[in-house]
């Protein structure tokens, strides 16, 4: 009986090593083809003269892959009959504008985007084209599977897309340019640095009650911080609320904490320039000290949130929601994230208002966030076209297009289905709030009208699908559309962002380039550091002094190494 | 096609989905532990042209300044399961088989075998909130009784404890089974013989149910063995932050961040490996002593 088993066994392990075998034989075979067809290709390309809007007389086909809200009820509301995810609106149109057919090879969950995303380049089988980010396009670049897109982009963007990429400044393709060649192009618009500011989200209605003034100076932020904590600022006989809101994302670019280091003047995580030019990191400044120990006093008093280290985003939004935070440092956008609208729902006397940082805010370096097309995609010219295309519809196109591509009737944004990032105008946000404002100054019974009066770059569905959800809160109170109001109304964070933006009350990361190999290799070594060193001051678990001991362990695990390579791209980006 | 014939061959038959299964995704996927000795380039692929680096990996990951902490913290929580989550299912076992009422009896096995059906994302969400220093009830019950509140999921000495606890509560409805199972095989002629001869309820326990369950005791405590660098990533990735690091960090996290959210591949696998080579000697070993002292073969 032994015997038989362990030769039945056998048969299937043999049966599935031949299956196996076989099916790596018949990769290799499909990789051969298709490196046949790339020389063809590439000679066609060749010979083909340039047009920034020019049709293909052959299809041409483009893989990517794209991340969704897959499960997202939205698109199920407002799609055509036979739309579906893979085979949407834009897809059609550029195939039969520019013959260039978009195929998802995947279409991901947005949440996993990213992990998912470094499993497929590790695999080594990248799709034509993707939007990827600073990390992945060094590795990318360095791995020889990704084509410069300089020229490519140069001769075939369209005047409205050159222009929109100059708006954005000279920095903007920094980030993506390594070794003096332009690797990917980057995101304008959509995400930028500025976008990043933080300002302090505060409950208005507390510092009512409270009989205080919206705090200008950081000592004004520590009194008001620490009313809000012991004067029961919602007044309810209960010692129920604290100060300032935090997460146990404590260094990231969304972190809430950057904007309370932030007030300190401490500006740890991004990269200072120092009176000489050389970059420095600004965990080492001595403002970030003096920062900790503030901060640990504030936590000590129970100002900032005792349980900070262990929420995540939905704990503090239940915190928000349920009236228990006053002040939290967020960005922009800040009502939408932290869910202002079902605070609002729960307490209709609630009052959020956004204001500038006592001290300049951090910004990061430009957006990483960028598109990098195959070395094997044949017709690296056809994503440009394919951002020309989507620029034009977006600013130039007439009425029902708009609608249709752009922002449908339902103010759902069509827009999300276009398969490569949109150029956008710099600075959208705080011009359409200005318009906005504007607008509600006139008293406009007739936005459509006032739109088409003004000359402006703010697209029109933008305008209105926002004009309507401030209108309609101010009109009907309807909480879902507090947010936006708090966001464009007249006091809104878009003014406050504005702002910032024109009078300089921000500091970027001086470091724009990709990360360093010391950088890429230690990252996570030295982020445990400083996560768990800094988290521990501010409990009081370590003595203040442990900051001393941090900055000395911070340059001996390869900080010291990172400082010289960030020097050795500043002089070679001179 | 005589083996057909054979009840045991149709068995075996029935056995290929599983093997299939393991094969795809258990045996296929080792192909990528080359990436511990080479320094892969994401984009090259998988079987691209990588660097070969010997054993550069292995020697970065000991000299990283967490290593040891990771390593100890591994040992650590996973031993204080291993034993704690070993001794409650047997003497659970043998409190509930003394209970006479058999609606008791099986209510209680019911609700004790529940918790092992829930994820670890659900049960930490709700142990954030119990533990929560200010609106947890366990810190409120602490009050009363005049104990200041504990931060238990910020705290060093606390964390690891909470780990165990939770752990041992998810998972001993499931290992009490296995104990009542062997529990019911022991002949109840003994029982009877030994109440005639004067035989306490302390007694029987003491000299029929516990040797009879010995085999049992002796199979699972050794292959728990095995488990030894296992300290459960879902449990402790649901409930760490950076405050406990340095009592909550184990391999498992610290491969996670590295691997994953650095994309270090070359460094994870290596860290994946080598635990993966302590685990199969330990299992290995675990499977030697079982044949010894249970007489527990599988080949």
């Amino acid at each position: 009986m032994k015997w038989k088993s362990r030769s039945i066994s056998g048969i299937v392990l043999t049966c599935l090593v031949l299956v196996v075998s076989m099916a790596f034989s018949s990769c290799n075979k499909g990789a051969e083809e298709k490196q046949v067809t790339t020389e063809k290709n590439g000679t066609n390309a060749l010979q083909k003269e340039i047009d920034p809007f020019g049709k293909y007389d052959e299809t041409v086909v483009l893989t990517t892959i794209v991340g969704r809200d897959v499960a997202g009820g939205d698109f199920e509301a407002y799609k055509d009959p036979d739309e579906t995810f893979e085979n949407n609106r834009w897809v059609k149109l550029i195939k039969e504008k520019l013959n260039i057919k978009v195929d998802y090879v995947a279409i991901i969950d947005k949440a996993q985007l990213e992990q998912k995303r470094k499993i497929m380049i590790a695999s080594g089988s990248i799709p034509d084209f993707f939007t990827s980010n600073d990390v992945e396009i060094s590795q990318l670049t360095r791995a020889e599977a990704i084509q410069p897109v300089g020229d490519i982009f140069d001769n075939y963007a369209s005047e409205m897309v050159s222009s929109l990429y100059d708006m954005g400044g000279n920095s903007i393709w920094v980030p993506t340019t390594l070794k003096g060649e332009r690797m990917a192009i980057p995101n304008v618009g959509a995400g930028e640095a500025m976008n990043q500011a933080k300002m302090l989200w505060i409950r208005r209605d507390w510092l009512r009650n409270l009989e205080l003034e919206e705090p200008k100076t950081l000592d004004d932020l520590i009194n008001v911080a620490t009313q809000f904590t012991k004067n029961d600022p919602d007044q309810d006989g209960k010692n129920n609320t604290y100060g300032i809101g935090l997460t146990s994302d404590i260094s990231s670019v969304r972190s809430f904490m950057t904007g309370i280091f932030n007030s300190y003047e401490a500006y740890p995580y991004i990269w200072l320039k120092d009176n000489s030019g050389e970059l420095y990191y600004g965990l080492l400044d001595p403002n970030v000290k003096k920062a900790l120990e503030g901060m640990s006093k504030l936590y000590e008093d129970g100002v900032l949130d005792v349980e900070f280290a262990i929420k995540d985003d939905n704990k503090i939004k239940e915190d928000i929601a349920s009236g228990k935070v006053g002040i939290i440092s967020s960005f922009h956008a800040g009502a939408l994230q932290l869910g202002l609208g079902s605070l609002k729902e729960n307490d209709p006397d609630s009052d959020f208002i956004a204001i500038k940082l006592p001290a300049k805010t951090t910004i990061p370096a430009d957006n990483p966030a960028a598109v990098v097309i195959s070395k094997e995609c044949d017709n690296p010219e056809a994503v440009v076209k394919i951002m020309n295309l989507g620029a034009e519809m977006y600013y130039k196109s007439e009425e029902a297009d708009r609608e249709y591509y752009i922002q449908n009737e339902h103010g759902l944004p069509g827009l999300t289905l276009f398969p490569a990032p949109q150029p956008l105008v710099v600075g959208k946000n705080p011009k359409n709030s200005i318009l906005i404002n504007e607008a509600l100054k006139a008293g406009t019974d007739d936005p459509e009208a006032f739109y088409n009066s003004v000359d402006t770059l703010v697209p029109k569905g933008d305008f209105l699908a926002v004009y309507g959800n401030v209108t309609g809160y101010i009109n009907n109170k309807t909480p879902a559309k507090y947010p936006w109001y708090l966001l464009f109304g007249p006091e809104g964070s878009e003014l406050v962002l504005d702002d910032i933006a024109k009078n300089n009350l921000y500091i970027q990361n001086a470091y724009m380039g990709s990360p360093t190999q010391t950088m890429i290799k230690k990252q996570e070594v030295l982020n445990k550091l400083q996560d768990e060193t800094i988290l521990r001051i501010i409990m009081g678990e370590d003595s203040i002094d442990k900051y001393d001991k941090l900055v000395e362990d911070w340059k001996k695990l390869g900080g010291e190494q990172i400082t010289e390579e960030v020097n050795q791209w500043v002089k070679e980006n001179q | 096609m005589k083996f057909l014939k054979s009840n045991h061959s149709i068995l075996h038959l029935m056995l290929i989905p599983g093997v299939i299964v393991v094969f795809i995704f258990r045996y296929i996927p080792m192909a990528g532990v080359i990436m511990a000795f080479q320094d892969f380039l994401p984009g090259k692929g998988l079987f691209g042209k990588q660097e070969w680096v010997g054993l550069d990996n292995f020697i970065y990951l000991f000299t990283l300044p967490d290593s040891k902490t990771v390593l100890f913290n591994t040992l650590y929580i996973a031993s204080l399961k291993i034993v704690f989550s070993f001794a409650v299912p047997i003497v659970f076992a043998i409190l509930i088989n003394e209970v006479y009422n058999r609606h008791i009896k099986k209510a209680v096995q019911t609700i004790i075998y529940l918790p092992h059906f829930l994820s670890w994302v659900v049960v930490s969400g709700v142990m954030i909130d119990i533990l929560s220093p200010k609106t947890g009830i366990v810190n409120q019950l602490l009050e009363l009784i005049g104990i200041e509140p504990i931060f238990f999921l910020g705290n060093n000495f606390w964390f690891p404890i909470i780990l165990v606890i939770s752990d041992v509560w998810k998972g001993f409805g499931y290992g009490t089974i296995i104990y009542l199972a062997a529990i019911t095989s022991i002949d109840s002629a003994l029982y009877e013989a030994a109440e005639i001869d004067g035989a306490n309820r302390w007694h029987k326990i003491r000299y029929i149910t516990i040797p009879g369950m010995t085999m049992v005791i002796v199979l699972i405590g050794v292959l728990k063995l095995g488990q030894v660098l296992n300290a459960g990533f879902d449990q402790v990735f649901n409930l760490y932050s950076p405050i406990v690091y340095r009592s909550g960090d184990i391999i498992d996290t610290f491969v996670y961040r590295l691997g994953i959210v650095q994309a270090q591949f070359s460094v994870a696998t290596a860290a994946g490996l080598l635990k993966g080579i302590i685990s199969c000697s330990l299992v290995a070993l675990s499977y030697y002593l079982a044949d010894k002292y249970a007489d527990y073969r599988l080949f």
